[in-house]
């Protein structure tokens, strides 16, 4: 265990050296919300009626800011790692090391991710204050939210972890990965709530894992969902996350067979 | 103009064997080609889920109807097809060639060393975005049913030509400035996400945010005046600005590339 906290400190320490890098992307961050913030204001200010796709204002503005938050905190870029170390051959001396290859990426991960998880959770907490949302800031809510949060995070690893595993097969796979990261974005629910597509997309969106990554956290704290859907949603991100489990560690057992050390 | 016309000559000479041995070479990894396309196409697909949105709201708005909305996305379809295509790759090696001091085998190249750095390589993923951006506008066009004459179409497409010139001086202003800074990702990442605010016509915005990305940081210029043009509600300021300021932001950008040029010290070669 020792090992791993070291690597998340050296991460840490990586991730605070690179100070005007960081509070760019926290910049970024906020750009589409400006983008959504004035698009849906121009829809909301057109419609004769103030709910529109079954949102409020509010509540489709709450949605922009948390499912970015959300999608910044859960995202690891670790299939673009994966991808370089199995490629390169880097991955040839986790082979030997006494560590775990993924545990060191989480640990890493955690690390690089630590003060930007910090600052996200005061700014979530600064809007919910700013913007009254008392339903989402009691305490049952917020702590059923960062449980959510946790299984998003543990979910979102795992997906990524699978989809990582190709690079084992396919040397150069990065548009792939672009390609992916766009459509799980997107199936997420990270551009918009799942639900303002119709009920056929919705629908098949609650067959797929992708949806309890963002759109299920966001509407948590959004307060749309009552405690009973709030634990469906938990049990129902528990068993992705067993499922997934498994897929993982099958296509990484396979991958690993196949590894050839190519540039190592 | 003679010599003009000459360099201009030989100029397209050079570039169009860019472009043959770019797509060649892209070819010859036929996986990786057309998971640039797929890509692309996901890609699209994530953006045009705006236009989805607005037609599924079923109201106008800021005075735009669905369709005009439509039209304002193909533009941003097709310039960012000629961003990906032309410029994205050159611009995302740009600063590693000053970091690491590679930029010297270009220095004794006898074409203008801005020239090649700027579109030596091509990215296919700009194609699908080209012909997904012209189907949007014929569609917006006819559905709105636009005038079709030698007018609108020249207006259009200059405005396309001028867009594509500020695109280059606005997304090449990052890069020059790592003669100065070396590490400017974070810039090249914050000018990718400014990109995006064309996802939407810039009325949406507010007066100051419209002001600012149109005459102090004009990415609005970009993928917003063509489809004004053609709608006529470009205003004589709009009209001038979208032929001038293309001119004056490259002007700008060469002026900087040569003052950072006289920085460029070959670090680590």
């Amino acid at each position: 265990m020792k090992k791993y906290v070291q690597v998340f400190k050296l991460s840490l320490l990586s991730s605070l050296e690179y100070k005007v890098y960081f509070l760019f992307s926290i910049l970024g961050a906020f750009l589409p919300i400006v983008i959504q913030y004035f698009m849906w204001r121009s829809i909301f200010e057109a419609s004769e009626v103030p709910i529109v796709f079954g949102y409020t204002f509010q509540q489709m503005f709450m949605y922009t800011v948390f499912s970015a938050m959300i999608s910044k905190i859960i995202s690891s870029g670790i299939q673009f790692e994966i991808s370089n170390d199995i490629k390169y051959g880097q991955f040839s001396s986790f082979l030997y090391r006494p560590a775990s290859y993924t545990l060191y990426k989480v640990s890493s991960y955690l690390g690089g991710k630590a003060v930007y998880l910090l600052l996200s959770f005061l700014i979530i907490y600064s809007v919910l204050i700013t913007f009254q949302i008392d339903i989402a800031t009691s305490g049952i809510r917020l702590l059923v939210f960062a449980s959510a949060l946790l299984f998003s995070f543990v979910l979102n690893f795992l997906i990524y972890h699978i989809i990582s595993s190709l690079s084992f097969w396919l040397d150069e796979i990065w548009y792939f990965y672009f390609a992916m990261g766009f459509l799980i974005t997107l199936l997420s629910g990270g551009i918009f709530p799942l639900d303002i597509f119709g009920d056929t997309v919705s629908l098949f969106a609650s067959f797929l894992p992708f949806k309890y990554t963002i759109f299920f956290p966001v509407n948590i704290i959004n307060g749309r969902y009552d405690m009973y859907e709030i634990i469906t949603g938990l049990s129902l991100q528990f068993i992705w996350i067993v499922i997934l489990y498994m897929v993982s560690r099958i296509c990484w057992g396979l991958g690993n067979k196949k590894y050839s050390a190519v540039g190592g | 103009m003679k010599s003009i016309i000459k360099g201009a000559k030989r100029y397209g000479a050079i570039y169009s064997i860019i472009v043959k041995n770019c797509i060649l070479n892209e070819l010859e990894y036929r996986t990786n080609f057309f998971m640039q396309i797929f890509a692309s196409l996901v890609s699209l697909l994530t953006h045009f889920v705006y236009v989805i949105v607005v037609y599924r709201s079923g109201v106008n708005i800021a005075g735009l109807t669905s369709d005009h909305i439509l039209l304002f996305t193909g533009t941003y379809f097709i310039m960012t097809a000629i961003y990906a295509f032309f410029f994205v790759n050159n611009f995302f090696a740009f600063q590693g060639h000053i970091r690491h001091g590679t930029m010297d085998m270009y220095l004794i190249k006898p074409v203008s060393l801005q020239f090649i750095l700027s579109l030596r390589l091509i990215n296919v993923m700009g194609i699908p975005d080209f012909i997904v951006g012209i189907g949007l506008v014929c569609v917006a066009w006819s559905r709105l049913g636009l005038e079709t004459n030698a007018m609108q179409l020249l207006g259009y497409a200059g405005y396309i030509i001028g867009g594509g010139v500020m695109t280059y001086a606005l997304m090449m202003l990052p890069q020059v400035l790592a003669f100065w800074f070396t590490n400017t990702s974070s810039l090249y990442n914050l000018g990718a996400q400014l990109w995006e605010a064309n996802t939407m016509p810039m009325v949406i915005y507010n007066r100051m945010i419209q002001a600012i990305g149109t005459f102090v940081f004009p990415i609005f210029v970009v993928s917003n005046i063509a489809p004004l043009y053609v709608l006529d509600k470009l205003t004589i300021t709009g009209l001038v600005w979208g032929i001038c300021a293309p001119f004056l932001f490259f002007a700008l950008v060469r002026v900087l590339f040569l003052q950072g040029l006289k920085r460029y010290t070959s670090a680590s070669n």
